[in-house]
């Protein structure tokens, strides 16, 4: 068995992978990044080393950094986690190498499923169904349509040299195969300068279904049932849950049975996972790709099974035969897992940083959360923008799916915005339990996108308000002296008369809107006085810190926390970052917004110039792109917000900026 | 801890009695309070507003820090004096706190008489200026004002402490280190003029300040020159040609905001000169009291009873409680902040004189304020007392009074007669603060002695001959309604012998205020002596 085990990832999958090896006696080794040194990781490791600056490749991707480390820690396997170096053949080299034992599996398999030419290639001969095409060099127009006929209606076609859209084709039908060709043809040489072309079967509803594998050194081969991952965004997936809904027995035994033929043909040895997409129209499976590590998603089969993954694979890895056999795996229940990112639904998936400022994960019957994160933890732009993945399970999927809702409106992250409320509305809506799953469904329950629910955004600014003012009035009790004029709210010689004095407090919204909310009252009793209007309403603060508003006879209870002027809300689901701002600094921008109009660029968050497109003295006009920028793994365009000349520039190609940096100074035009 | 065990039945039908005839005289308070404050004058607020103005009190609102206390003083000055309602006197006159610094404002109310100066308003602003330099606050001038109300101006204008006498305080003030802030949103004509002009920091808001000596009517008059009221003081022309204003703001709120940014930058720091505790509740209900004030103010009660539901924890460390039983001396808090009481359960006897005497001088040496809640019809009068020497003893108590170095405040809950006046620290005396109760009954005696004096005199005159009894009943009716008027509280207020009338139920806040404000200025150097008496 394994003694030392260094872990060379990060996050939520090292604390996962610590948990297990604490359970086993197994001494672990984290390596960590600058950007990591207060991670919760770091600090549950019985040993941890620093192996780099915070970009990715000079720390988590330099194989030879984490063997040297091995090799100074004593430690005698490493476990790669996912992504990363999970299926790079340079740490494997390394491991044999060094005598290091890899947690995973072997070389031969990684650079076989590497390639997906050659998966798809090995699929086939194992007699796993692939989708269906035309891949040849042979481009006569008549063997192309033969090939068409082959593979069915509808399809694609694509240019061999292509990506990004251009040049693809669908086609619906025979007859139109030759006109769309000669386009396709036309296009692809135009933007390629080569005119070949490839055909793949269209498949209009697609489910991603997944199978678990497990095997080990002695030829044993089993599967640990399937996955569902049809939810996903930019093509990452983001719900995920077993067994799948909507799966005949027939589908899930062949599917099996494909998992264990392309185990078996590639002489797997560890865990594995098997990706398929199912043709929901026609039922028909083929074979996509082939994982070569642990997933994200793991949980969901631990759930239901009752194994614990990770341990299947250090056991394996250490050489000793699976512990139990196919007729030993035994499912029960349902388990449904949300991913929990740091980044806005609402605005394409913007990646959101900063410092965790309060963190509560939900506790629950049937609830799982693995996280990384903890308050204080930061969120930096360097690495993917997962929190926690919050696993549900239930005696069935309602229970599951009832569960996960539930559990994802009482998590609380406060001090960096999280797609929590658009996880619950996934889960939430009727279509999710009512009908197959596919990779369409976001489009389909969210066809003008998902929008966060700002309706109750003037509520929120009222909670915050309410809940300033019963802090104030708080102070009163405190066993510190409080002087009256501040703790006895807004007294004035007339209130008892009707004439009461009214306290204004100001809110910025992150679209920096302001929101103003004027109270009178003292004591939770208050009326919020809306122009003409005057609503009464009664407040409170539980012992726990939540706070209670009822309003016209609604009772409601909100999160609220508080870090300086920021002020983050929580309720029912949902969630709002408000920052109260003081009557001088609202006069203050103001007069700053009539003055300068706000025509700079400036860096919203940390990341990499990768490109500027304009020099000083260039006039441009508004939306024209300026600035890109890559951070959190995403490419941002900053673009002029109005027309002008530009007078400097003050970042370059290839330099790393920090938020709030003033990147191009632009003087507007009358 | 010395808890005052309350005997107070709130069952009882006396009780019931006493509230209730409260509830009425609170009605009359609110009622009329509520009108000096925004009542009836809708058409001049509708106008004030259209011109994109704030009233007063929302202006103090918005400059002081949000969820804070301000304690305005003479509400119901001017009350029914004139034949029109001169609302509050058409000033709001206060202290709240900007940025946790207490501040002294001084707000004219444009919807009143277009903000102009009456003998009373004038006397608000000079009494509220007493208050900013004795307790040492910044003062905030919210100018908007067309001056002296000229049909009044000889009640306004040339005695010592008419309006001339606000700019020398003005400016007394400002030289001792005491900032004074103007920011202007209306006119301020001739004299008004000089209130910004004498003014450490002034801001002017755009389109609706102006300042000038002479109005575009009396430059035409004067001079024959053409001008509007804008070109010759307004806000563009004070801020960048004649540097009489500061700063210019483009609408109120900003104007207001730039006041607070003053006071938030003046280097002024926070200061307490006193042992605070964390502050406690009454043990009783101070909604209770009204229901102990008796409905008739012959029958007596335990000022105690008072005491018990005003100050910290009803903790009340009595001194001498054994001796001088008709005044109530003793220790406590209110807010956390230590106060000495001493308060009337009756006439005023020798001995009672000496014990206040006595604890007057404990106060002193203490550094601990004084309160007083008045309700006596004054000294003990017959040959018993005056051969006790009631005269000198009393005298003691006036004059340990009167040298008290500490900060002393005054509560008017029900008689305040005659030479009692005094010796509880009346007016004339000067405490920080005076404040009457709606029960307060302030005169140099009861219509009905003061009847029986005047009716005496007539018949004991024999150069008038027998009185008959017509003439008896014109004296009798005469002086009763003389003194009946004179000493009802509305009257008092109306003319400023107090600071204004509170609730019972509010007195423990408004002394919490106060103490907090006295708590601010450092103790007399000296010695103090106590003499056993």
């Amino acid at each position: 068995m394994i003694k030392t085990l260094l872990i060379a990832n990060r996050g939520e999958i090292a604390v996962r992978i610590i948990r297990t090896c604490q359970r086993l006696g197994i001494r672990t080794v984290a390596v960590y990044s600058e950007a990591d040194r207060n991670a919760l990781f770091v600090e549950m490791a019985d040993r941890a080393c620093l192996i780099g600056s915070s970009e990715a490749s000079a720390s988590y991707l330099r194989a030879d950094k984490i063997i040297a480390v091995a090799q100074k820690m004593q430690a005698d396997a490493i476990h790669p986690g996912y992504g990363f170096l999970a299926e790079s053949e340079e740490l494997i080299a390394l491991c044999e190498d060094t005598g290091i034992t890899f947690v995973g599996p072997s070389r031969q398999a990684i650079i076989k499923m590497g390639s997906k030419i050659e998966a798809k290639f090995i699929a086939e001969e194992a007699g796993v169904p692939t989708i269906p095409g035309y891949h040849g060099k042979d481009q006569d127009p008549l063997v192309l349509k033969a090939a068409a006929e082959k593979t069915g209606f509808p399809l694609l076609i694509k240019a061999s040299a292509g990506g990004g859209g251009k040049g693809m084709r669908r086609v619906d039908q025979l007859e139109e195969f030759d006109e769309a060709l000669m386009l396709a043809k036309q296009e692809a040489a135009n933007s390629f300068g080569d005119d070949k072309v490839l055909l793949e079967k269209l498949i209009v509803q697609p489910r991603h279904i997944e199978v678990q594998l497990a095997a080990d050194k002695h030829g044993n081969v089993i599967h640990l049932f399937e996955r569902e991952c049809s939810i996903q965004r930019n093509h990452q997936k983001i719900i995920e849950e077993a067994p799948a809904a909507f799966l005949s027995e027939g589908q899930r035994d062949a599917i099996y049975g494909y998992a264990l033929k392309l185990g078996k043909a590639i002489n797997y040895d560890s865990l594995g996972t098997i990706e398929c997409i199912l043709d929901h129209q026609s039922g028909a499976i083929y074979f996509l790709e082939m994982n070569t590590r642990l997933q994200v998603e793991h949980p969901v089969t631990e759930k239901i099974t009752g194994l614990d993954l990770v341990e299947l694979q250090l056991r394996t890895a250490a050489g000793e035969p699976l512990p139990l056999t196919q007729n030993d795996v035994k499912q029960s229940g349902w388990a449904i897992e949300a991913r929990l990112n740091a980044e806005d639904p609402a605005q394409g998936y913007m990646p959101e940083i900063g410092e965790v400022l309060a963190y509560q994960e939900p506790v629950a019957d049937g609830i799982r959360v693995d996280s990384g994160v903890q308050k204080g933890s930061s969120i930096s732009p360097f690495y993917d923008p997962m929190v926690a993945k919050v696993i549900a399970y239930g005696s069935d999927r309602l229970m599951a799916q009832q569960r996960l809702s539930t559990a994802l409106e009482a998590f609380t992250v406060v001090g960096v915005g999280t797609n929590r409320s658009f996880l619950r509305d996934i889960v939430g809506h009727a279509q999710f339990l009512s009908q197959p799953l596919t990779t369409n469904y976001l489009d389909q329950v969210f066809p003008n996108g998902w929008q966060k629910p700002d309706t109750n955004l003037e509520m929120a600014a009222l909670a915050a308000a309410v809940f300033h003012v019963l802090k104030l009035e708080l102070a009163s009790g405190s066993d510190q002296h409080v002087s009256p004029w501040s703790s006895i709210g807004a007294w004035r010689i007339g209130h008892l008369s009707g004439a009461k004095g009214v306290t204004t407090l100001l809110f910025i919204d992150d679209t920096e809107e302001v929101h103003k909310i004027c109270l009178s009252g003292f004591a939770g009793s208050y009326s919020w006085i809306k122009g003409e209007e005057v609503i009464p309403l009664t407040a409170a603060l539980t012992s726990q810190g939540a706070l209670f508003i009822e309003l016209d006879a609604h009772h409601r209870q909100y999160q609220i926390t508080t870090s300086k002027d920021r002020h983050m809300i929580s309720s029912e689901g949902d969630s709002w970052l408000l920052r109260q701002i003081s009557h001088e600094q609202m006069v203050a921008r103001e007069q700053a917004e009539s003055s300068t109009g706000g025509t700079d660029i400036v860096a919203v968050m940390p990341g990499l110039i990768t490109a500027v497109e304009k020099s000083a003295g260039d006039s441009v006009e508004a939306g024209e792109k300026v600035v890109l920028m890559e951070a959190m793994k995403l490419l941002h365009t900053l673009s002029a917000p109005a027309n002008g000349i530009i007078k400097g520039i003050y970042c370059e190609v290839g330099e790393n900026v920090d938020a709030n940096t003033l990147l191009v100074e632009i003087e507007a035009e009358e | 801890m010395s808890v005052i065990e309350s005997k107070i039945n709130a069952r009882s039908p006396e009780f019931k009695a006493n509230k209730e005839q409260y509830d009425g005289l609170l009605s009359t308070l609110r009622e009329r309070t509520l009108i000096a404050i925004k009542g009836n004058r809708d058409a001049h607020i509708a106008r004030h507003r259209e011109r994109g103005k704030l009233l007063a009190r929302e202006r103090i609102d918005l400059i002081t820090d949000p969820h804070t206390a301000f304690l305005e003083l003479s509400t119901l000055a001017a009350w029914g004096q004139y034949s029109k309602d001169i609302y509050a006197a058409g000033i709001v006159v206060g202290i709240g706190i900007v940025h946790g610094i207490h501040c002294v404002f001084i707000a004219n109310d444009a919807t009143v008489k277009g903000g102009t100066m009456f003998n009373e308003t004038v006397r608000k602003h000079n009494r509220i200026q007493e208050i900013a330099e004795q307790h040492r606050l910044p003062c905030i001038y919210l100018v908007d004002s067309g001056g002296a109300y000229l049909p009044e101006q000889d009640r306004v204008f040339p005695d010592k402490d008419h309006f001339g006498n606000t700019f020398y305080r003005q400016c007394r003030m400002s030289a001792s280190g005491i900032p004074q802030i103007s920011a202007v949103f209306g006119g301020c004509t001739a004299g008004g003029a000089y209130i910004p002009a004498l003014s450490d920091e002034v801001v002017m808001v755009k389109g609706q300040a102006r300042i000038h000596l002479g109005g575009p009517s009396i430059v035409k008059i004067a001079i024959n020159e053409e001008v509007d009221g804008d070109t010759l003081g307004g806000a563009e022309m004070h801020t960048s040609v004649s540097g009489v204003s500061d700063y210019i703001a483009d609408n109120e709120e900003e104007a207001l905001g730039r006041v607070r940014e003053i006071i938030g930058k003046l280097n002024w720091p926070a200061r307490n000169f006193v042992d605070v505790r964390s502050v406690t509740p009454p043990k009783y209900d101070s909604s209770e009291i009204t229901g102990i004030i008796s409905a008739d103010p012959k029958i007596p009660y335990d000022v105690r009873e008072v005491i018990a539901r005003m100050v910290d924890s009803s903790d009340f460390q009595e001194f001498k409680p054994l001796w001088g039983s008709t005044v109530i001396c003793g220790f406590a808090h209110i807010y956390g902040y230590p106060v000495g009481i001493i308060g009337n359960n009756g006439v005023l006897v020798s001995e009672a004189c000496l014990k206040a005497a006595h604890f007057i001088e404990l106060c002193n040496q203490r550094n601990v304020p004084l309160l007083y809640l008045q309700n006596t019809t004054g000294f003990m009068v017959g040959t018993d007392a005056e051969r006790g020497g009631i005269a000198k003893d009393s005298a003691k108590m006036v004059y340990a009074q009167a040298i008290s170095r500490v900060p002393k405040f005054s509560i008017i809950l029900g008689g305040s007669y005659g030479a009692g006046n005094y010796g509880m620290c009346g007016r004339g005396f000067r405490p920080n603060f005076l404040f009457a109760w709606p029960t307060a009954l302030c005169a140099t005696m009861s219509a009905d002695i003061a009847t029986n004096v005047m009716l005496e005199l007539r018949r004991t005159n024999l150069k008038k001959g027998a009185p008959t009894p017509e003439e008896l009943e014109v004296i009798d009716k005469t002086v009763r309604s003389q003194y009946e008027e004179q000493s009802d509280p509305y009257y008092a207020t109306s003319r400023l012998w107090d600071d204004g009338i509170i609730e019972p139920e509010n007195t423990r806040e408004v002394m919490g205020l106060c103490l907090a404000l006295a708590a601010l200025n450092p103790p007399a150097e000296g010695n103090s002596p106590v003499y056993r008496m």
